[in-house]
């Protein structure tokens, strides 16, 4: 834990459910992760592969860029679940670093709040049009893939943003993420 | 209350320190709702809309890319080739170290990871050669932003499809800024280690050169893989990601054996992660520039801009000052996407070309990480390197100086980032 984390819920931080909520966290942050992976290793099959189709044959796959847009919408919010578990997002902290720990932590839990709010209303209306593409059975032009799939890695991205969100504040108050400035620090020291 | 919505709200809500994409969210949701805009639906068709392009998958696929090449030891092959041929001039080492940090920025796409690398590399042999640790620790500060600057750059990538230009012109642009600053770095260098009169070093050897240039054969590939596939015209800018990626594991799997296949899902981790952390910035920015175009405000601006008379000149200056800031503060993906629906519009209203106002975005944002007090590499170097950061800002100053030089010269001349593109369209 760090100097300036303010518990919140009063609850000891190796207690059994801090564990196990830090452990679901864990675990979704670490699957969305690897999926993310896996989806990147597959862009990357299927660009090279189009590009020497498109050299070696004369004709490339028609689905394949779209394939590849889709992958990486769902790259984008898969990794971004991870990063809001380790609570990396871009963020400036220069002025709120520099704020009493408990003027800090006070204003950290209400942005939180602020920010959870809005990610599940995202969420929320996010969904609407996931339902709606659901109900029409509209398609997506190349992959005639169903176009709910690709616009709900969007209602589903939200969801899991604000529902970790409120794990992270349970488990780690209102601690600050490692940024990649103390990782890179870390590893060079 | 326009006022409130786009500025007074986001600035505060960043400076309380909230994630940029919920802070360019909740401006949207205000947006929408003071300007009666109808359903919230709206944000969700403006995030899918952000995202569903396929120039934008150049970014994941470089940022894969880079990562491969800077851990699977590509660029650290280059860089020993670099400074195996130095030697016999004075200042030739800081020379070394500029080059070696244009080559770094060039394949990596953080400056906090450049300025790490290349500390490691070369603050040894520069103390140990008498050029004294702060200035060395400042050097590699100044230079890691090289990154920024260097085509193929992921800013630059960003600014493009948020102001709707050509990446690849994009990158032509960035060329010969990208080369001026690494011939003013390097002339200051030579120039401050003849006036400090520290010893050249020895010759470089044919014994030295030769083997680091077996070892970096399959490095040097790599550039031409990316850069000449583009200019050239034989892929677009993503599709040469792709084959940098699938160039940049083979290489360092099976030539250079460096990287085992766990490494490479490892590497492809961790940049699965940072692409979340970046790219969430663009879905978000999406809506944000939708909200921003639809609610009027660009007009407002243009005529804003209009009423004050301003000359392009003074427009450029004050622009540039506001850049710097905003770059000393917020990382570039994040300024850009914030501030291009903004700044565009006025810039084009003025005459300005988006191409050469782009490469003014990416210098001002590069300096900006640099510049005194709050630039991300300071706190890099004093993290990394445990430079006091009195130090570090005193010892940056020649470099932003340097910096700032050239930034004017590519502002108030466009001809330096245009005639390339329009040469080799």
């Amino acid at each position: 834990m760090q100097q300036n984390e303010i518990p919140l819920n009063g609850i000891r931080h190796n207690s059994l459910p801090i564990r196990i909520v830090r452990a679901i966290g864990d675990s979704v942050a670490d699957i969305c992760a690897a999926a993310a992976a896996l989806a990147l290793l597959i862009i990357v099959g299927i660009c090279s592969i189009n590009v020497a189709r498109r050299y070696l044959f004369g004709a490339a796959w028609s689905w394949a860029e779209e394939a590849m847009v889709y992958l990486m919408i769902f790259i984008v919010f898969a990794g971004a679940v991870t990063v809001t578990w380790r609570n990396t997002h871009m963020r400036i902290e220069l002025i709120i670093d520099r704020f009493p720990p408990a003027l800090r932590a006070a204003v950290v839990f209400v942005i939180s709040v602020v920010a959870i709010v809005t990610l599940a209303a995202m969420s929320f209306f996010s969904s609407e049009v996931v339902m709606t593409l659901y109900s029409f059975e509209q398609k997506t032009d190349a992959l005639e893939m169903p176009m709910w799939i690709p616009q709900g890695f969007i209602a589903a991205g939200f969801g899991l943003f604000a529902i970790l969100a409120v794990m992270r504040l349970y488990v780690h108050g209102t601690a600050r993420g490692q940024t990649e400035l103390d990782i890179v620090a870390k590893d060079a020291l | 209350m326009s006022f409130l919505i786009f500025f007074i709200i986001p600035v505060g809500l960043l400076a309380l320190g909230m994630p940029v994409f919920v802070v360019l969210l909740i401006a949207t949701v205000c947006g929408i709702l003071y300007l009666d805009l109808g359903s919230l639906v709206v944000i969700h068709t403006n995030v899918f809309g952000s995202l569903d392009s396929f120039p934008l998958l150049a970014i994941p696929l470089f940022i894969f890319a880079g990562d491969i090449m800077a851990r699977g030891g590509i660029a650290q092959r280059l860089i020993e080739l670099i400074m195996s041929m130095i030697g016999g001039i004075r200042g030739s080492l800081p020379v070394a170290t500029v080059a070696s940090a244009a080559t770094f920025g060039a394949m990596s796409g953080s400056s906090v990871a450049c300025v790490a690398a290349i500390g490691k590399l070369t603050l040894p042999a520069l103390e140990r050669s008498g050029y004294g640790r702060n200035f060395s620790v400042s050097l590699i500060t100044a230079t890691g932003v090289i990154d920024v600057i260097i085509p193929p750059s992921i800013p630059m990538i960003i600014y493009a499809i948020a102001a709707q230009q050509s990446i690849t012109q994009l990158f032509i642009a960035g060329i010969v800024p990208g080369i001026i600053i690494a011939i003013v770095l390097s002339a200051y260098v030579i120039a401050r280690a003849t006036l400090k009169n520290i010893p050249t070093g020895g010759r470089p050897r044919l014994s030295i050169i030769l083997p680091a240039l077996r070892r970096a054969t399959w490095s040097l590939f790599a550039p031409v893989v990316i850069l000449g596939g583009i200019y050239g015209g034989a892929f677009t800018p993503t599709e040469a990601a792709g084959v940098a990626c699938v160039y940049a594991i083979f290489v360092s799997t099976v030539l250079h054996r460096e990287l085992s296949l766990r490494d490479v899902w490892r590497i492809a981790l961790d940049s699965s992660v940072l692409i979340g952390q970046i790219m969430i910035l663009v879905a978000a920015a999406g809506a944000y520039s939708w909200l921003v175009a639809t609610s009027g405000m660009p007009i407002q601006m243009m005529s804003f801009i209009d009423n004050l008379h301003l000359e392009p000149w003074l427009l450029l200056l004050v622009i540039n000052v506001l850049l710097l800031f905003v770059g000393s503060v917020l990382e570039p993906p994040a300024a850009i996407l914030i501030l291009t629906p903004l700044l565009t519009p006025m810039i084009m209203k003025a005459g300005i070309d988006p191409l050469h106002f782009g490469l003014v975005v990416t210098i001002n944002l590069a300096i900006g990480m640099f510049l005194p007090p709050f630039g991300l590499n300071l706190f890099a170097s004093h993290a990394i390197f445990r430079a006091p950061l009195p130090v570090l800002y005193r010892g940056v100053l020649p470099f932003l100086v340097l910096y700032l030089a050239v930034l004017v010269l590519v502002t108030y001349v466009p001809a330096i980032t245009l005639v390339p593109v329009k040469l080799l369209q």
